[in-house]
């Protein structure tokens, strides 16, 4: 229903709200005098505006605003929009988990990271069955900008936003000796502003045989000659345009970090600072460079690469005991991710009583809050991905 | 280019009031630098449409902070949601970019936990799907709609009168 034009020089359209009631009011102010001076209209934001407010709301509510009208169905579903508001948005950080229940069902959970001191777990929905109505078994899991990077026990690989709910199953891989995917890694590739995925499999006959594959295209191409001779079975870590692996170097008794990057597709191999053969160690990130968790027994280091692929660089950062067990437990701490606020995100689980804890462990003052994972028995590492609008489907 | 033998420079907001301010703040608002780097003569007074005194106050206030190295004590709380938008219009005609940043956060802020009917209001968004297209666009997105952390949704419907 539209209301008058220009009674009081005002054009609206629509019910009478409270904005149309306030202008009348301003307007009645500058009038009370018996002059009718000009009072802006209520301010309206123009469109290139609007995508800067936009771009740094959470996932969820510019998934709802698609229905708000054509050009922000448009703008929300483009790509370059999305792209956008991964740069700007704060990074909103999740932590998820997949599990198989008794029935052999395929499980997700995710939470987000906490803040509090609440951690609440909640299923997610998923897509993903294979055939004969059963459920794949995730064999490994990264994950990039929000994207996560599945490999299952059928050598299917699949690419989930699990923030938008949009999927996509790659094409399969030309696999003659039947080989497995041990390991697979998503990337970003700055210089041709593409999403790469490295799967690398590995056959007793072949050895590590890398296949990369290209968003967009149909098919995957191979990489030679990976510098290490034994099966990769974590996913890779992606730091400065290039994923990096440990592996261990023979030839050294030692192990080292290969890294490939992914906009030239060649390798690099680089020592890290002595840690004691002992040590179980993992790659990791801490505000965009390459980390190392070190731990042995309770002590836990953390070192990390201040200049990419300058090992002189690599410096203690943390030293500590975050947690003290009693003897004779098992434990395999899993270092998850270090945020801005010095809080090392971890995650353990206990391999005697076949428990799962979530622990946020604060490297300045010392303490420690720690959850337990209930009745979810992990079938792959958690990991922490961030919420975010980018599609893996084109 | 310009050059001015003091460090202040004069700026005249759309109210008429004259503020004088330091050479580096007048830097930046990248609206201004052009006109003083674009003029050949000493440029005394520079008029600064679409700017009120009011806007010009919380401006200085703001480089005040950040110049000492506080600009995270910087609030807009205070603001209603209209003066909020006018200060970012004016904000964003100066071309100021760490305040415009500030700015376009804290309405992002108000509008994270708003519904959509909220947004649209603010925005003054109209609807111009039919309305199947309407209809199968919610259906598909209809999971987004769903979760403890949305504010109840108004009727979409009522509105569209």
């Amino acid at each position: 229903m539209a209301l008058g034009s220009n009674f009081y020089g005002v054009v609206s359209f629509g019910p009478l709200t409270e904005e149309i009631i306030a202008t009348v009011k301003r307007l009645q102010l500058t009038t009370s005098n018996g002059t009718l001076t000009y009072v802006p209209p209520l301010p309206t934001l123009p469109f290139d505006l609007i995508v800067e407010i936009l771009c740094r709301l959470p996932v969820k509510l510019l998934v709802q605003l698609r229905c708000l009208c054509k050009s922000f169905y448009s703008l929300i579903s483009d790509p370059k929009f999305a792209r956008k508001h991964l740069c700007l948005s704060i990074k909103r950080r999740r932590y998820i988990l997949s599990s198989i229940n008794d029935s052999n069902k395929l499980l997700f959970f995710d939470s987000p990271i906490p803040s509090t001191s609440s951690f609440t777990l909640t299923q997610l929905n998923h897509p993903f069955t294979s055939e004969n109505n059963g459920y794949p078994k995730p064999l490994s899991l990264s994950s990039c900008d929000g994207i996560l990077c599945f490999v299952f026990d059928d050598n299917s690989t699949i690419l989930w936003n699990p923030s938008i709910r949009k999927f996509k199953l790659l094409p399969p891989l030309k696999n003659p000796m039947k080989s497995v995917i041990c390991s697979s890694s998503f990337g970003y590739d700055h210089f041709n502003e593409n999403y790469k995925v490295i799967a690398i499999t590995f056959s007793k006959g072949k050895g590590n045989e890398v296949n990369v594959h290209a968003l967009g295209t149909d098919s995957w191409r191979t990489i030679e000659d990976y510098p290490c001779p034994h099966p990769i079975y974590r996913p890779g870590v992606l730091v400065s345009g290039a994923v990096n692996w440990m592996v261990y170097d023979a030839s050294s008794s030692s192990s080292v970090i290969v890294s490939l990057d992914l906009e030239k597709e060649s390798y690099q191999k680089f020592s890290h600072p002595y840690l004691e053969n002992d040590y179980y160690s993992n790659l990791g990130l801490v505000e965009g460079c390459l980390c190392i968790f070190a731990h042995w027994k309770m002590l836990f280091d953390v070192w990390i690469m201040n200049e990419y692929g300058n090992k002189e660089s690599w410096t203690r950062l943390y030293s500590c005991v975050p947690f003290t067990v009693d003897r004779g437990l098992h434990l395999r701490p899993n270092a998850l991710y270090i945020s801005k606020d010095n809080q090392l995100l971890m995650d353990f689980y206990e391999f005697n009583s076949n428990k799962s804890m979530f622990v946020d462990y604060d490297l300045k003052n010392g303490t420690l809050k720690s959850f337990e994972i209930q009745n979810i028995d992990r079938w792959v590492d958690p990991e922490v991905y961030i919420e975010s609008l980018i599609s893996p489907c084109y | 280019m310009a050059s001015s033998s003091s460090n202040l420079i004069s700026l005249k907001t759309s109210d008429g009031t004259v503020f004088k301010v330091e050479r580096a703040l007048a830097k930046t608002m990248k609206t201004v630098q052009a006109i003083i780097e674009e003029a050949d003569a000493n440029i005394y007074m520079i008029p600064i449409h679409n700017v009120f005194s009011h806007h010009m106050d919380m401006i200085i206030d703001y480089y005040k902070l950040s110049v000492a190295g506080k600009s995270k004590e910087f609030s807009v709380e205070k603001l209603d949601n209209d003066e909020l938008k006018d200060f970012l219009l004016a904000v964003h005609y100066l071309n100021m970019e760490d305040l415009f940043e500030v700015l376009t956060q804290a309405v992002a802020d108000r509008l994270e936990k708003k519904s959509v009917g909220y947004v649209r209001k603010y925005f003054g968004i109209e609807n111009d799907f039919t309305p199947e297209e309407y209809a199968a666009i919610r259906k598909k997105n209809d999971w987004a709609f769903k979760g403890d952390d949305i504010e109840p949704e108004e009727d979409e419907e009522k509105q569209e009168e």
